[in-house]
This record gives structure tokens, C-alpha cells and sequence, in this order.
């Protein structure tokens, strides 16, 4: 065996150890920092994915808000809805295009058939209620602050007439037949005062003092209140137009 | 036929290296990277000094030792001042060894010529003697 065998061997088994363990070491690092390259990625990725969170909470967020703002403009066209259908009704009962109850006069005015007979001559037109009668009543009636008033059941409102055709009267452009039941609801004294108090010609005195057979009665405790019929005919507004200026 | 036997020795480390479940910590992976090249440097050093028949076992020997001792001691200082010596000590092994590669190369040209043509071809003497 010669002599360099046993170092050379000896040197290169020390190679080959420190090598492999070299190798070895190096695997591992490269292996670490892949991980770390994986841990790196996830990380990145994780960051993303909260930036598109974020996001997605920002869109949302405002959607919620304009849902909010749409939400709150729908109550508030609700409200404005309940509103105007209060304004509706009032303006409805104002009108007189509902019925309506509550504390008044009710005054009944006949012809006077038994003075017609009594005299069996002259004029008769002394002895019938003529719609002067009933004008001058509803005046009275509106003058005792009288807040609806029905003649026959016929509902007067802005519109309404009062006139005579021939020998019968018309309301709302019915004819009337006696006797005639006007209904006032108001403050029932208030009324009753107004009623008697006039002193016209015309006027509930005046027929009583001419023995016509009229009477009326107020509401009271036992009799508490009197229903007046809504306006029963067509409410046109043709010609009306609201000026500009006066809208709202 | 000899030659057999270093390469032998070289599997063997190599086995015993990964065998081994001897786990070198991070650290020192440029400690261990200088010892590599101390031992390839020794090697070739070695097989140089054959060829120009001027080998010495002990100064193999003592050579692996000191070199990747020296080189060890010269990285550590170095991670101590934060100056990287490491890379001289990689600088100038690999510098060695290539140039004992490139003697070796010339010693086996040489050889093969003479066997083959007679011719004797010249000697490889200027790079300079400085194995240990």
C-alpha cells in the first residue's frame, strides 16, 4: 500500500461527511425559506382578501345607508301620504261629502192646512212654506253657527240651491215635498237662539205666529245626537282653477 | 488501482454524513461550507503533491485541520465585526483549487502523452509550490 493512501482517504471521508452534511444544511434553508416564501404568500394573500372584505363592507355599508335614505324617504312619503289623506278626509267633511252626527236643532216646517181650510177662500199662497221660509231658516240656522244642515236628507254644500219651480222647492236640484225637516248640527242653544230670535218676515217666528204647524226640537241627554247624510251628488271642479300663486 | 480506495472513502463520508440524523443547526452552514472547500482543497492538494512526488502525510493531514480551523476562526471574527471573511476564506480555497485542478490537468496530459507518443512534454512548473 503506498503512503498517501490512508491521508488521502482520511481527507476525502472528511470531504465527503462535511459535504453531505453541507447538502443537507442547504436543503433545509432552501426548504425554510420556501416555507417562508409560502408563509410570505399566504400573508399577501390573506392581506387581499381583507382589502376586498374591507371593500365589500364599504359597498355595503353604503348600500345600507342608501337603503336607509330610501326607507326614510318612503316613511316620509308615508307621512305625507297620511297627510294629505287627513287633509282629504277634512277637507271631505268640510265639504260635506261625509255623513255626519253630533249635537244640533232639527226644525220642522209644514204647510198650514189647516188655516187653508179654515179660510176655504183667498189666496193660499198665504198658507204654504215657501222657499223663502226655508232660506230664511237655513240662514238663521247658519248665522246660530249651524256646521251642517240637511233639508229632507239633502245635504247642503257649497254648491246647494235653495229655489222654487212652479208650486215645489228644490235642494241640490231635488224637488222637496212638505213637510220639511231641516237638520242643523251645531251648538243646539246657539241654533235654537238664532232660530227665534229672527224676526223677518220669513223667519221660524213669523210661521209660527201665523199658526203654521211648525215645531223643532234640540238635542238633549236622552236624544244626543242627529245624523246628517253625506252630499249624495257630483262635486265638479270644471272651471276651477286654482291660481298659481295660492297652490299649497 | 489505488485510487479506488479515496473514492470509497469519499462514499463512505458521504453515507455516513447522511446517515448520520445529526442535524447541523442554520447557523453554521458557513462554517460548514468553508470546511467543504478546506477538505476539496486538501484533496486536490493532495493529489497534486502525488503527481509532483513530493507527498507528506502529516502535512495533509495537519493542512485539512488547520485550514478549515483557520478559515472557521476567520468567519466567526469576521460575523463579529460584521465584515464577511468568510468570503475571503471561499476566495482563496477556490482560487487553490483551481489551480491545483489545473496542475493535476497538466500532470495527466503530460502523463498520457509520454505513454502514448513518448514525448515528454514540459513539465507544469509555473504555478508556484504552495500546498501544504
Amino acid at each position: 500500500m503506498r503512503k498517501w493512501v490512508v491521508p488521502i482517504t482520511i481527507t476525502c471521508i472528511l470531504l465527503g461527511f462535511t459535504f453531505s452534511l453541507q447538502y443537507q444544511l442547504q436543503n433545509r434553508i432552501t426548504l425554510a425559506s420556501s416555507a417562508n416564501e409560502n408563509t410570505e404568500n399566504l400573508i399577501s394573500m390573506i392581506k387581499s382578501n381583507e382589502a376586498e372584505i374591507k371593500a365589500y363592507e364599504d359597498q355595503l355599508a353604503q348600500l345600507r345607508q342608501k337603503y336607509d335614505e330610501m326607507s326614510a324617504k318612503i316613511s316620509a312619503g308615508q307621512y305625507e301620504i297620511e297627510t294629505m289623506q287627513k287633509d282629504l278626509a277634512t277637507l271631505q267633511n268640510e265639504f260635506g261629502l261625509t255623513e255626519v252626527e253630533g249635537a244640533g236643532i232639527t226644525v220642522i216646517l209644514d204647510d198650514n192646512q189647516l188655516g187653508a181650510q179654515a179660510a176655504n177662500s183667498g189666496d193660499l199662497n198665504l198658507y204654504i212654506i215657501h222657499y223663502e221660509n226655508i232660506l230664511s231658516v237655513v240662514n238663521d240656522l247658519k248665522q246660530g253657527g249651524a256646521k251642517a244642515i240637511a233639508i229632507n236628507g239633502l245635504r247642503l254644500v257649497t254648491t246647494s240651491e235653495i229655489r222654487c219651480v212652479g208650486n215645489t222647492i228644490l235642494v241640490n236640484t231635488t224637488r222637496l215635498a212638505p213637510p220639511y225637516e231641516i237638520q242643523a248640527i251645531g251648538n243646539a242653544a246657539n241654533l235654537e237662539n238664532a232660530l227665534l230670535s229672527a224676526g223677518n218676515a220669513q223667519s221660524y217666528s213669523t210661521l209660527k205666529m201665523l199658526n203654521f204647524p211648525v215645531s223643532y226640537t234640540t238635542t238633549s241627554p236622552n236624544n244626543p245626537s242627529i245624523t246628517i247624510p253625506a252630499y249624495a251628488g257630483s262635486v265638479t271642479t270644471k272651471y276651477l282653477t286654482p291660481a298659481a300663486d295660492t297652490k299649497e | 488501482m489505488m485510487w479506488i480506495v479515496p473514492l470509497l472513502g469519499l462514499a463512505a463520508g458521504i453515507l455516513l454524513g447522511s446517515i448520520l440524523s445529526f442535524q447541523v443547526p442554520v447557523v453554521f452552514a458557513k462554517y460548514l461550507s468553508i470546511a467543504v472547500l478546506a477538505a476539496l482543497d486538501s484533496v486536490l492538494g493532495g493529489v497534486r503533491s502525488i503527481m509532483e512526488k513530493s507527498f507528506n502525510g502529516i502535512i495533509l493531514i495537519t493542512g485539512v485541520v488547520s485550514n478549515a480551523l483557520l478559515a472557521a476562526l476567520l468567519a466567526y471574527i469576521g460575523d463579529r465585526l460584521g465584515v464577511d471573511l468568510y468570503m475571503a476564506a471561499i476566495f482563496v480555497f477556490g482560487v487553490r483549487i483551481f489551480q491545483n485542478l489545473a496542475v493535476i490537468r497538466h500532470y495527466l496530459i503530460a502523463r498520457f502523452m509520454r505513454s502514448s507518443t513518448g514525448v515528454d512534454p514540459i513539465k507544469p512548473k509555473h504555478i508556484e509550490e504552495n500546498n501544504p
